[in-house]
């Protein structure tokens, strides 16, 4: 082994002589840890933020073989590098204090991603335990929809055939273990003793024969036998309770074709095989059901009975795959395929080009609940973004610092023979320690932080009233999330680490042990060119002064080409940006233009003009409405960049010209008798020590600038929450929705019915829409692949075009206007929809920052493929976005959602009241009197408030959330000054020597403590509320928000508290400061 | 009770530093006095505890035991802020390390003590100004440390400790870092403001030619006083025991008395 290495040794000494060879040679093991290092943070930057849940677990394992590549890396370079890993060990276990720093600084950023992925994790069960629980037993069933999405009826001979057919798949693939027919109905039911009546129930005929494979029922926990009479129900709890029905009541039940009495023989519990999801439910025979819908068979019907379903009808086909309910989900996609081969062919009851419908719901439902739950991990990755940028720069400051306290140290162990390669590897196997413990660390904080956040969210759940599933239960961390969270955290620590020790390594030795400054030193570039053209000063390896000398020095210097690199690439990113309109890629490229800019000026300017200049046009830039990017499009990212860029620029700002802002603190403190030798003790420091200074200002300020801008947003929705009424209900006050069939002409019903109520409704502002289900087919993102998703079809009347308000997000006018001629009007779209190709599409398929999740997305002008129930496939293309969130649907014309979707009772009111009528009187009157046909309504101001509620509510957990960033500016703020006073011990000897009282050091200390977190929190204040104003401004809320508020109160209150703990942090080492006594202090032998 | 002309008096002066594993007396009971106006060196080899009487006698540290009166008043019954506000009015300090803070200008440096004794901002930098001129350095006020040399520096320093006309100004090897030409300097500037201000000084060093500067030489050994003779007497630079200190100092350690009280034996 040793001659092995020597020879290794001998051949890297060769190779050595060779120029690049030989700095490669030297730098070999850097080389290859920087370029797995960057693939890592590449594969973590991917599974964080863009690759959907189904492809996590391949990259997370990814990275976990690139994670056990850098670890063995490591290894191999501690076992060629023994004296260096045992000096890097040493170091953490000696310097305790710095080695609790250092981690307590270093796990944040891990923390955040943790808590973030937690809080998904536990979303996505919570789903998918409601999914589960929702479907039980049954994995798939089979139905045939009518156009209004109505499962049409079998009779007993066609139920036998299905189900052999449905049983012979077993011969080929033993998948199913379970069959069973039932009939779901929709009706209103009236409790005649409490006179409490629900307009839409789910009423459901099961087989006694099926409990052995689709569960039985349970009441109160226990299990209880299906003993009904045909004019018997069961009631689920939650059914029972808004009835408030007990046993032995009679309940009137009405469907679409008749109504009839059943006595309440039992309440049972709502999950297990009681449970359909939302949708109370009552049970019944199938005597029952068939004598409510006015079809009693002759003849004996034996249910089911040894699998004989003759003389009966049935409208739905249930299968149990084998498994139970959770590992039978996963065989449904398999099973679904099996049925839908088996069925082709097979007569459709509808005709030639029916399509039975085969659900594989359950499957499809958990992976909509995994991909809903994705988008609001990734809203909470990304809102952590902030915080981990911030936890990043705290890595940065906390290594700066380390070096600096140890310069005299590296400067000795330099000058007894260490080269600078040993000292990069003493820091980076110190580095890699604290990259492990930190990561492990902030996995276990960040598995806490997410757990408070989730008892957050239950808090407000409860406070909304939403009951029935408890999420706090549901807390989940899965073991890819730990992962990733580790791999993460550790990844972005070490590449860091790994960065700051390239600079650390390059110390001067001389300077270094006696802690002068750096003189000054030309890049080898440079050296050159000054050779070359006769202008080195052989003796400082520097120009002779000349100016020639000097411009060389200037145009050659590293600031100089570095800024040069940043131009090019910015230009690249804008060249790239500016055709298709994107906005990160066009702001983010001028950006890096103006940066590069002012360090190639800095030569020319001075760095305080290059940088002031600079960071005006930043921020003019970014604030500044620019017509020419008005149609560039963007999301979350542009969030992500603005805050970064005016923040750093605000801070930029800040440092360079922090003389002239404290020469007035100075004069205005002075007044109240302050002691001007303690204000000018506690604001030099924060002058001459800019880095420092500018990078934990920079913490404050772009977690205040967060918070803030959140707030914002939510006091934007809330002075405006009229125009947002009207946004979301589109001129009209109430929605009313025929739970069991339409109402063709709901003015003449309602004369009859309720003439009271009549009087009190504005016909004249009331519409209603046809409302029924088609199939959109989309492409999987990343997968590549087809599916359908089944989405509402609304056909659209001209009392609707005249009436409704809701506004379009977007438009493609270009489609309509006949080139420009025609004037931009919402009733241009709608007419525009007649005999045409086009559809209009809800609110929720825009998607956006604040949308639900949709599996895809699209835009106006896209084409889309609908598909209706015969199978045919219809090419649309997307006109405009309504603004509004609560008629979901695909809208088109009326006639045209008749001819091609066969989609035509009129199902959803929209009811305008007259003025000065309570629309709640009018909502009741109508539920009470409409009741056959199950018509519910929801109030557009009750909405809009629980809307609003709701909004406030999780902005306010966002920002907790986004406060655990403060945890970081606050350690960060308490390391400067326990830094501060280990680095000034002599000088504050020396200030107690000549007069300084100890309450002056503290004073002092403290000063510059809050001189740093007041002008964070200030400077990040004052860039979120111009955020919320700048997205007002720009219409992005929609141009009826015209109000523009800002929640000082909640701003100051945030402000406040975090000075009053940034100021705690600091007031333990300002104290250790003040009792630093002078003759100890002053102690050099 | 302090005598005509005495400014500084101190009475079986002792301190003891105990770390926990090991006490060092430091000084075992030093009696001195110092005349207004007098130039005193404190020589000694390393270890004998000139620091620690400077310590002691300028207020930066307390004795364990004994007295240090200055001009009649006892610096033990003041409080901590009492003391240090006094050290603000009345002294002057040069130490050989630290003396500036290296964020502040010249100027800035300087005006601190006079900011800190209550005086206006505008009166203390003329003041400073001044201060600055006496010691030859005009036109640098508003460098910074690090672009001064040592010997500047120092001059700075030197600036610093007289600006606020202090009774008496303690000196800690004020030469210990500079090179011959600005020891000579320095030392120039300070007999200059001994004679004509009448200023007291207290200079430790181990440097005989900063020694032959002062108008009288304490030497200390073993945290005593063993010698204390006018410069005038023949062998006021010889060390107690015979032969000269050179430049560098003793390398006798066993200036001190060290009483080991560690748990087991060494």
């Amino acid at each position: 082994m040793a001659g092995f290495r020597q020879r290794l040794s001998d051949i890297g000494a060769e190779l050595r002589k060779v120029p690049l060879i030989g700095w490669s040679v030297e730098h070999l093991g850097d080389i290859v840890l920087v370029g797995l290092l960057l693939y890592l943070l590449m594969i973590v930057f991917l599974a964080l933020y863009i690759v959907p849940a189904e492809m996590k677990g391949l990259i997370v394992a990814s990275s976990l073989i690139f994670l056990g590549l850098v670890l063995a890396f490591l290894g191999l370079m501690a076992l060629f590098n023994k004296l260096m890993f045992r000096m890097g060990l040493r170091n953490l276990i000696r310097h305790r204090t710095d080695s609790l720093i250092a981690v307590l600084g270093f796990m944040i950023g891990t923390s955040i991603i943790c808590s973030s992925l937690a809080i998904g994790d536990t979303m996505s069960n919570m789903i998918e335990g409601i999914v589960y629980e929702g479907y039980y037993l049954y994995d798939e069933y089979i139905t045939v929809d009518d156009p209004d999405g109505n499962p049409i009826y079998f009779n007993g001979s066609e139920a036998n055939e299905l189900a052999s057919i449905v049983w012979s798949l077993n011969d080929d693939d033993d998948l199913i273990d379970g069959v069973t027919w039932e009939v779901w109905e929709s009706g209103s039911v009236i409790d005649r003793e409490t006179s409490l009546f629900e307009p839409s129930m789910r009423l459901r005929a099961v087989s006694p024969f099926s409990f052995d494979k689709f569960g039985t029922y349970t009441s109160k926990g226990k299990g209880t036998s299906f003993d009904l009479g045909p004019d018997e129900v069961y009631l689920v709890d939650s059914a029972a309770e808004k009835l408030n029905a007990e046993l032995g009541h009679r309940l009137m039940v009405s469907s679409k074709r008749g109504s009839s009495e059943f006595t309440v023989k039992g309440i049972i519990d709502g999950e297990g095989r009681g449970a359909t999801f939302s949708t109370d439910t009552i049970y019944m025979t199938f005597e029952g059901i068939w004598s409510l819908l006015g079809h009693m068979p002759d003849g004996p019907t034996p249910n089911g009975q040894n699998g004989n379903w003759s003389n009966g009808i049935y409208n739905v086909l249930l299968i149990s795959n084998k498994g139970g309910k959770v590992a039978g989900g996963e065989l449904c996609s398999d099973v679904k395929e099996n049925l839908e081969q088996a069925l082709t062919g097979h007569p459709h009851p509808l005709g030639p080009g029916g399509v039975w419908r085969v659900s594989n719901d359950k499957e499809s439902n958990v992976e909509n609940a995994q991909r809903s739950m994705e988008s609001f991990t990734k809203l909470f990755l990304v809102l952590g973004t902030f915080t981990i940028i911030a936890g990043i720069t705290l890595i940065i400051n906390i290594f700066v610092m380390l070096s600096e306290e140890r310069k005299e140290e590296m400067g000795i162990s330099r000058a007894i023979g260490m080269r600078r390669k040993h000292l990069r590897r003493v820091y980076l196997f110190e580095g890699a320690f604290y990259s492990i413990i930190s990561s492990v660390i902030g996995v276990m904080f960040g598995v806490l932080a997410g757990y408070l956040i989730i008892l957050g969210m239950q808090r407000i759940f409860e406070q909304m009233g939403v009951t029935g599933f408890s999420i706090l239960e549901n807390y989940t961390v899965t073991p890819i999330s730990l992962l990733l969270s580790f791999i993460a955290g550790f990844t972005i620590t070490i590449a860091t680490t790994l960065m700051i020790t390239q600079r650390v390594a390059t110390l001067n030795i001389v300077t270094a042990i006696r802690n002068t400054p750096e003189p000054v030193k030309e890049s080898g570039m440079v050296r050159m060119l000054l050779r070359l053209t006769g202008t080195l000063d052989a003796r400082t390896n520097t120009g002779d002064g000349s100016g020639k000398a000097r411009v060389i020095s200037s145009v050659f210097s590293r600031s100089t080409v570095f800024g040069a690199f940043m131009m090019v690439v910015g230009a690249i990113l804008v060249l790239l940006g500016i055709p298709g309109k994107i906005a990160w890629s066009t702001y983010l490229g001028i950006s890096l233009v103006l940066i590069g800019l002012s360090l190639l000026l800095k030569n020319v300017l001075g760095q305080r003009t290059a940088f002031n200049i600079t960071a005006v046009l930043l921020l003019v830039f970014w604030i500044a409405p620019i017509p020419f990017f008005k149609d560039f499009k963007g999301d979350m990212e542009m969030f992500v960049l603005s805050g970064i860029f005016m923040v750093s620029s605000g801070v930029l700002l800040l440092v360079w010209n922090t003389d002239i802002l404290l020469w007035g603190l100075e004069r205005a403190l002075s007044l109240v008798k302050v002691s001007p030798a303690s204000i000018k003790m506690a604001i030099s420091y924060p002058i001459k020590k800019r880095f420092r200074t500018g990078t934990t200002i920079f913490m404050f300020a772009l977690i205040i600038f967060t918070i803030t801008g959140m707030s914002m947003i939510i006091e934007i929705f809330n002075v405006n929450s009229e125009s947002f009424e009207r946004t979301i209900g589109g001129g009209y006050d109430i929605v009313g929705i025929s739970g069991i069939s339409g109402i063709d002409d709901l003015d003449a019903t309602v004369t009859m019915l309720d003439p009271v109520n009549h009087s009190k409704i504005d016909w004249g502002r009331t519409s209603s829409l046809s409302y029924g289900y088609l199939r959109i087919n989309y492409t999987v993102p990343f997968l590549g692949t087809n599916d359908e998703l089944m989405y509402p079809c609304a056909g659209v009347s001209d009392d609707f075009v005249r009436t409704n308000t809701y506004g379009f997000s977007d438009v493609a006018w270009d489609l309509i206007d006949d080139g420009g001629r025609l004037d931009h009007s919402d009733s241009l779209v709608w007419n525009s929809l007649k005999g045409s190709s086009f559809v209009v599409l809800d609110g929720n398929l825009a998607g956006g920052m604040f949308g639900p999740p949709v599996p895809f997305s699209t835009k106006v002008g896209k084409n889309m493929t609908l598909v209706n129930y015969r199978n045919e496939h219809m090419n649309m293309t997307v006109l405009a976005f309504t603004k509004q969130m609560g008629v979901s649907g695909v809208f088109m014309h009326q006639d045209d959602a008749n001819a091609s979707f066969s989609v035509m009772e009129r199902k959803v009111h929209l009811i305008a009241v007259k003025d000065g009528i309570d629309p709640s009187d009018v909502s009741d009157g109508l539920r009470r009197n409409l009741l056959p046909w199950g018509f519910f309504t929801f109030i557009v101001h009750d909405l809009v408030e629980e809307i609003l509620k709701a909004n406030n509510a999780f902005f306010d957990l966002f920002n907790a959330f986004l406060s655990l960033g403060l945890v970081i500016g606050i350690v960060g703020l308490g390391i400067v000054t326990l830094r501060s006073v280990y680095e000034r011990r002599h000088e504050i000897g020396m200030m107690r020597a000549v007069g300084f009282t100890r309450g002056m050091v503290v004073g002092s200390f403290l000063g510059e403590s809050g001189f740093i977190a007041g002008s964070g929190l200030v400077i990040g204040s004052l860039l979120g509320v111009i955020l919320g104003w700048m997205l007002w401004r720009d219409g992005g809320f929609g141009s009826d928000f015209d109000k523009f508020g800002i929640p000082y109160l909640k701003i100051l209150f945030i402000v406040m508290l975090a000075f009053f703990f940034a100021m705690a942090s600091s007031v333990p080492p300002s104290l250790k400061a003040a009792r630093v006594t002078p003759a100890e202090a002053l102690r050099y032998e | 009770m302090a005598g005509n002309g005495t400014i500084v008096r101190s009475e079986k002066l002792v301190k003891v530093y105990d770390t926990g594993s090991v006490k060092v007396e430091a000084l075992r009971g030093v009696d001195l006095n110092v005349n207004r106006g007098e130039m005193v060196a404190i020589m000694g080899p390393s270890g004998c505890g000139k620091t620690t009487l400077l310590n002691c006698l300028s207020g930066l540290d307390e004795p364990t035991s004994g007295k240090v009166l200055i001009e009649g008043t006892d610096l033990a019954k003041m409080k901590d802020n009492q003391r240090t506000e006094y050290r603000a009015r009345n002294m002057g300090f040069v130490f050989q390390f630290y003396n500036l803070l290296p964020v502040l200008t010249a100027v800035e440096n300087v005006e601190m003590v006079l900011l800190l004794s209550g005086i206006r901002s505008s009166d203390a930098r003329k003041r400073a100004e001044k201060a600055l001129e006496v010691v030859g350095l005009k036109g640098l006020e508003k460098h910074r440390p690090a672009q001064l040399s040592g010997g500047q520096r120092q001059r700075v320093t030197l600036a610093r400790a007289l600006v606020n006309e202090p009774k008496i100004v303690w000196a800690d090897e004020p030469t210990g870092d500079l090179d011959k030409r600005n020891s000579n300097e320095v030392m120039t500037l300070m007999q200059q403001l001994n004679s004509k201000l009448k200023m007291t000084f207290v200079i430790v060093t181990h440097d005989p030619d900063v020694a032959s500067r002062c108008r009288r030489i304490i030497h200390m050994e073993d945290g005593l006083i063993v010698k204390d003779v006018p410069i005038t007497n023949k062998d006021a630079l010889k060390h107690p025991r015979g032969g000269d200190y050179t430049s560098c100092g003793e390398k006798d350690l066993g200036a001190a008395r060290i009483s080991l009280e560690q748990q087991g034996s060494l």
